[in-house]
């Protein structure tokens, strides 16, 4: 069952790829965008300079902390601003997605951005509930730092706030994850029963979450690790087997990574659904 | 010392500092003279034959170079130390032994003395400057730590001959007045020392140690012990010299000889200046290692039951050398990186500058936890830093050994005043320490080096220094600076920067004749700024102070840039094609800022022909015109990167080709993170 619902999402993924190319060319250009004015403003610092050469063959930091300490390159607000914006367009279309998925077919646009729309606020809301969440997990990190610095310090054993930092991480990385399938479970139930009250919905996930929490949690970090394999295994290619001044193969590799993260995450929703309609739909008809 | 260790290891560096410090002339110790002005150099008094602790008249070139002879060093005093360490209350219980020797020609009743542990307390004129401005390891604004509280207490204070005068210390402040700095006192003696006299003090003290804070302190059961006992002024230039300790300074202190005797745990492992001979085991489970050294001025050591005591040797023209690198637990993979690079920069600096006289070096590796005490330097012992992680291609090990060894040249032999002229020390040294990484790692990747990703150390010394190029001359005493960031910056980063563009002018054979000139001729005395200044110009054969006035005792800013390159028809009014083949071709060049150098520009023409010009840099601009068949494409000022001070080099060149490669390649890592940043947000929704 937990092998199908994972290969079933990958399927659903694959039907509703539009979905995925879609969402990596707002991605893309809405970065490309973001970025313009930063490298439009290094242009005009050493875009008629031999000094930037440096740049091509190699990668000198010296060249480059040296260009951003001109006053004329852009701080890069645009660049910060980017993923907020993108935040703010996956609610819009959130929606969306998962009501294609549910549907298994293509929705047309108007009835696309209806379902975002339709589940924007609740969207929202689930969010501010799962920031509510995660800031005591963000003062126990911190907490938890803390007390790794002063073992790194303290302690005769050099590893040992490492090893303290390292296993809290992963630890903390997990409980994200769990954090995040709980909320996701409560977007596939809002979307499912289209109810309105988002803490019914929260309540509801986190008692099938908890309840399913092998399978559920399976499907959704077996996605997960196999993301980050792929970061890894193209950053170690990248890093050993792609010269410098290859800058068309870099950012072919860079762009297949991005759309690789993005497909896993479509491919958790897809999954997310796929178990939804199996495990309790065919108990709870709707 | 090293300035890097807080930003470990990934050190684009320095220091956040906020407020300036006022400082009020010294006025209460008329016997002391702290040198007050902020000078541009001066020629120093003529010395007087009788004053050996002042620099001697310069000896020719060609006379100093044969083999040193024992002493090398005019020995003015004699330290007996015996000192036993309690680990559990991390104090030290010493008798001192000092003898001192008249050489000043004249009668001297007063001497001041070094407390220096006193200034880890919280109304310390070194704690004030820390808390306003920062230092290495900690912030500006920081709060007062109890575990760094450190003091250091004279029990008793008696002169030989002439009795106890404990009840007549008396705490001085000859820089700023803090009537609450206990980092300097001074006796008066009841009889004058006549010239050319010994007079011997008998000191009993008690040391607190702090925890681990620049430089020094315990950290667990780890021990650097330095600047730890009192240690008497200099008397140089006819005054005695005896600064309070400060935020920014370092040390100054006359040469002799040290026989000290440290008492710790039986399971400890010492190291120490100087050689070790005898060890003697005590019956209350204690052991005392006896230590010595002589034609040195400062003594350190240090102490943990952890070390792993690694042995090498190295032979250069002096003879042998006893190398000891004291490893802490989960540092062995650097172990070779260390030895690397100490024998790499004692092999540099023998054949560069002159012989290390001396039979031993010992390298201390702090534990985790530890590295504030790591990246000093004493004679015959410095302290690195590493930690259990260091990528190979990160070389900050390595960067730290190099310029900790070669203060052993300028510091431990060349001892300059440290308070006064840091520049002479740190900033020579840096630009050594540039010098010795580049021919070892190879230049441009001398500081990091991993996967294509490279910097190199001079570099980075270039940015510190355009950090903050002109706010303080390097001349300026070394607590005087507006704040650390800028002591910093301009006493390492712009001396370094400021002698590689000198190699520039002179050429590197020159400056290497020169530095080398300078060690022989002052190793083993106190030389001063207008003493290196004047070395230079005489090995180069020219009058060098149009540059030494605006780079070292100015703050002149250099910048040229390309304004614009141009080519149009001769005949530009003849519609285009028409008239003919030649263009005139213009290149303007723009002074930027108030420093004046002779610059070349390189002009490229789009036939491939290549014309170099000539400029004294002295007008505001200058523009060099060509009447050719040919098309200007691009101009290149400094084409051979000579003159490391320009503050820009990007405006340096200019093309008429868009060169579009790097903004590229930027431009799509930029998009990169940025696009990932975004996915990784929005996992949020
Ligand atoms: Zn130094």
């Amino acid at each position: 069952m937990r092998t199908r619902a994972a290969s079933a999402g990958f399927g659903l993924l694959l039907r509703r790829q539009y979905l995925l190319w879609w969402i990596f060319a707002v991605n893309f250009v809405l970065a490309a965008l973001a970025t313009l004015p930063t490298a439009l403003s290094m242009a005009g610092v050493m875009g008629h300079s031999l000094y930037s050469n440096r740049l091509v063959t190699g990668f000198d930091v010296g060249v480059l902390i040296e260009l951003l300490m001109r006053p004329q390159v852009n701080g890069g607000t645009t660049l910060a601003l980017f993923p907020l914006v993108f935040l703010v367009f996956m609610l819009l279309v959130e929606g969306g997605i998962l009501v294609s998925y549910r549907q298994d077919r293509r929705l047309g646009t108007g009835e696309f951005f209806g379902a975002g729309g339709k589940f924007f606020w609740r969207f929202v809301r689930l969010m501010v509930c799962m920031l509510a969440v995660l800031v005591p997990l963000f003062f126990a990190w911190g907490a938890l730092s803390n007390w790794s610095d002063r073992l790194s310090s303290n302690s005769p054993n050099p590893y040992a706030g490492f090893q303290l930092e390292l296993s809290g991480g992963v630890i903390f990385l997990l409980v994200f994850l769990a954090l995040r399938l709980w909320f996701d479970m409560a977007q596939v139930r809002l979307v499912a029963t289209e109810e309105r009250s988002v803490l019914r919905a929260l309540r509801w996930a986190l008692g099938t979450t908890l309840r399913s929490f092998g399978s559920l949690y399976w499907l959704f970090l077996r996605i997960s690790l196999t993301s980050w394999i792929v970061l890894v295994v193209v950053v170690w290619i990248w890093m050993n087997f792609v010269p410098h001044e290859h800058m068309g193969l870099s950012f072919l590799l860079g762009q297949f990574v991005l759309l690789f993260w993005l497909a896993a995450r479509l491919w958790q929703r897809a999954g997310e659904t796929v178990w939804y309609e199996r495990r309790i739909e065919t108990v709870l008809p709707n | 010392m090293r300035r890097s260790s807080r930003s470990y290891p990934m050190r684009f560096r320095y220091f956040i500092s906020l407020a300036s410090m006022a400082l009020v002339a010294a006025a209460a110790a008329p016997s002391l003279t702290a040198k007050r002005q902020a000078r541009p150099e001066t020629a120093k008094p003529a010395p007087k034959a009788a004053e050996p602790s002042q620099a001697p008249s310069p000896p020719p070139a060609q006379s100093i170079s044969g083999p040193l002879t024992r002493p090398f060093s005019v020995r003015v005093v004699a330290y007996e130390i015996n000192a036993k360490l309690d680990p559990k209350k991390k104090t030290i219980d010493a008798t001192e032994t000092l003898r001192y020797h008249n050489l000043t020609g004249q009668p001297l009743d007063t001497f001041p003395f070094h407390l220096y542990l006193n200034a880890f307390q919280p109304q310390s004129t070194f704690m004030t400057e820390v808390h306003q401005m920062g230092t290495r390891g900690t912030d500006s604004g920081s709060g007062w730590n109890p575990a760094h509280y450190g003091a250091i207490t004279v029990k008793s204070f008696a002169i030989e001959g002439m009795g106890d005068i404990t009840s007549q210390i008396q705490f001085i402040h000859p820089d700023d007045q803090n009537v609450n700095d206990r980092t300097v006192f001074q006796v008066k003696l009841p009889k004058p020392v006549a010239p050319n006299d010994w007079v011997t003090f008998q000191i009993a003290f008690h040391d607190q140690l702090p925890e681990v804070m620049e430089r020094t302190g315990y950290k667990r059961d780890f021990f650097m012990v330095g600047q730890w006992f009192p240690k008497v002024g200099v008397w140089w230039h006819g005054a005695w010299n005896c600064h309070q300790f400060h935020a920014n300074t370092e040390f100054f202190a006359d040469f002799g000889t040290y026989d000290v005797h440290i008492t710790v745990p039986v399971n400890y492992i010492t190291g120490a200046v100087g050689d070790k001979v005898s060890t003697t085991r005590n019956p209350d489970g204690t052991k005392t290692v006896t230590y010595q050294a002589a034609d040195i001025h400062d003594f350190s050591w240090t102490a943990s039951p952890r070390f792993h005591d690694v042995e090498d040797s190295w032979t250069g023209s002096a003879g042998l050398v006893h190398i000891h690198l004291l490893m802490s637990p989960g540092h062995e993979s650097t172990t070779n990186r260390y030895l690397h690079a100490l024998k790499g920069a004692l092999s540099y600096f023998d054949k560069t500058y002159g012989p290390y006289p001396y039979d031993t070096i010992t390298v201390v590796d702090p534990p985790n936890g530890a590295l504030d005490a790591g990246g000093m330097e004493y004679p015959t012992l410095i302290t690195a830093g590493t930690s259990w992680w260091m990528p190979k291609g990160v070389l900050e090990p390595e960067v730290v050994v190099v310029h900790e060894f070669g203060h052993q040249y300028w510091y431990g032999m060349v001892a300059t005043n440290e308070f006064e002229d840091a520049w002479l020390d740190e900033g020579i040294n840096t630009y050594s320490e540039v010098k010795v990484m580049d021919a070892l790692y190879g230049p441009g990747r001398s500081a990091l080096n991993i996967h294509g990703l490279t910097a190199s150390d001079g570099e980075e010394q270039r940015l510190s220094y355009l950090s903050l190029p002109d706010t303080d001359p390097l001349t300026r005493f070394a607590w005087q600076y507006m704040n650390s960031q800028a002591y910093g910056a301009v006493t390492y980063g712009k001396t370094a920067t400021m002698l590689l563009t000198l190699e520039g002018v002179i050429g590197e054979q020159t400056m290497q004749r020169a530095m080398r000139t300078y060690f022989l001729r002052y190793r083993f005395s106190h030389p001063t700024g207008a003493d290196f200044l004047n070395t230079l110009n005489e090995v180069a054969g020219q009058n060098l102070s149009w540059y030494f006035d605006q780079a070292v005792s100015g703050t002149n800013i250099l910048d040229y840039e390309v304004l614009s390159i141009r080519s149009s028809g001769v005949k530009w009014w003849e519609p285009r094609g028409k008239g003919g083949t030649l263009y005139d071709d213009t290149v303007l060049i723009h002074r930027k800022g108030d420093f004046v150098f002779p610059i070349q520009v390189r002009v490229r023409f789009d036939d491939g022909k290549i014309v170099n010009a000539q400029w004294d840099g002295r007008d505001r601009w200058i523009r060099f015109s060509y009447v050719r068949p040919d098309q200007v494409i691009s101009a290149e000022i400094d084409p051979e990167h000579k003159i490391w001070l320009d503050r820009n080099f990007f405006n340096n060149s200019r093309t008429t080709d868009f060169q579009g490669l790097a903004v590229g390649k930027l431009a799509v890592y930029y998009q990169i993170l940025d696009q990932w940043a975004a996915q990784l947000v929005a996992w949020l929704s």
